[in-house]
């Protein structure tokens, strides 16, 4: 993979976005891989009762992992990315189409670092990553 | 408050990573250009974390429920998560605040490597709980 290199990254710059939908067998083995049982995710009597939009909803942390996804990838690697941050503002419901993306807000010159505003956002626009308050920082080469 | 549970180990396996990584779409595990390090994607962090989150639900005096969202979840990592790194990971209550219908619970589970004890994730999330009470 490459990695970016200080003298290329600019403020403003945007990662290349990832787009997928997150349908209930997703979420299944989301859940199991992860081992959150939350039966807010996989369950439609529970989520009936509790959930904010009344329906089962997409864990948090998948859509976390997505954005992660697409970080990494723009980075160069796993040990590249050195902090994670996401408000998870809208609830997702199961089935939505979710796109993932991130902009460069601040460069660090002297750890060489990039901090990403990132987000994931469903096609009806409901922010499910915010990125007002997401945020992931970023080694540069 | 600043109340932590007793630590629990984890143990990093190539086929939990594996396992995580297809469930999120992501090549892995991934071994690092430098120094040949077989690593987990950063968010594998979740299985020794919010997927153990399982700590609080067994605490009576806590009486945490399923009713329940995950508000927002960061971590800091000072070096990467290596399959068959050992780790040894504390729960901490740091917040727990009313707002209305809701309790919102700040935990942090600081992971460090069992070998030396060098800190290798810090995990912070909040937990939302609709308590139902006006």
């Amino acid at each position: 993979m490459t990695v970016p290199s200080w003298d290329e990254v600019e403020v403003g710059q945007r990662i290349p976005t990832d787009r997928e939908t997150l349908d209930q067998a997703h979420l299944i083995a989301y859940a199991a891989a992860s081992g959150d049982l939350n039966p807010l995710h996989w369950d439609p009597d529970v989520a009936a009762e509790v959930s904010p939009t009344g329906g089962i909803i997409a864990h948090g942390m998948l859509n976390m992992g997505n954005v992660s996804r697409a970080v990494t990838r723009w980075a160069g690697g796993p040990e590249r990315v050195l902090s994670l941050a996401a408000t998870f503002k809208a609830p997702c419901p199961v089935g939505s189409t979710v796109t993932y993306g991130g902009e460069v807000v601040e460069l660090d010159e002297h750890a060489r670092t990039a901090t990403l505003a990132v987000w994931a956002e469903t096609e009806d626009g409901a922010k499910v990553v915010d990125r007002r308050s997401s945020r992931a920082v970023v080694q540069l080469g | 408050m600043g109340h932590s549970y007793p630590p629990y180990r984890y143990e990093v396996s190539r086929e939990k990573v594996r396992e995580y990584a297809a469930a999120t779409g992501v090549d892995g595990p991934a071994r690092t250009a430098e120094r040949g390090e077989v690593i987990a994607p950063p968010t594998f962090a979740a299985c020794f974390t919010v997927g153990r989150f399982d700590a609080l639900f067994a605490d009576p005096e806590l009486g945490a429920h399923w009713n329940l969202v995950h508000g927002s979840q960061e971590y800091v990592f000072h070096r990467p998560v290596r399959v068959g790194d050992v780790l040894a990971c504390t729960p901490r209550i740091v917040d727990l605040r009313a707002r209305g219908r809701l309790d919102v619970l700040t935990l942090q589970i600081d992971c460090l490597d069992a070998d030396d004890d060098t800190p290798v994730v810090t995990s912070r999330g909040t937990l939302i709980f609709f308590t139902g009470k006006e």
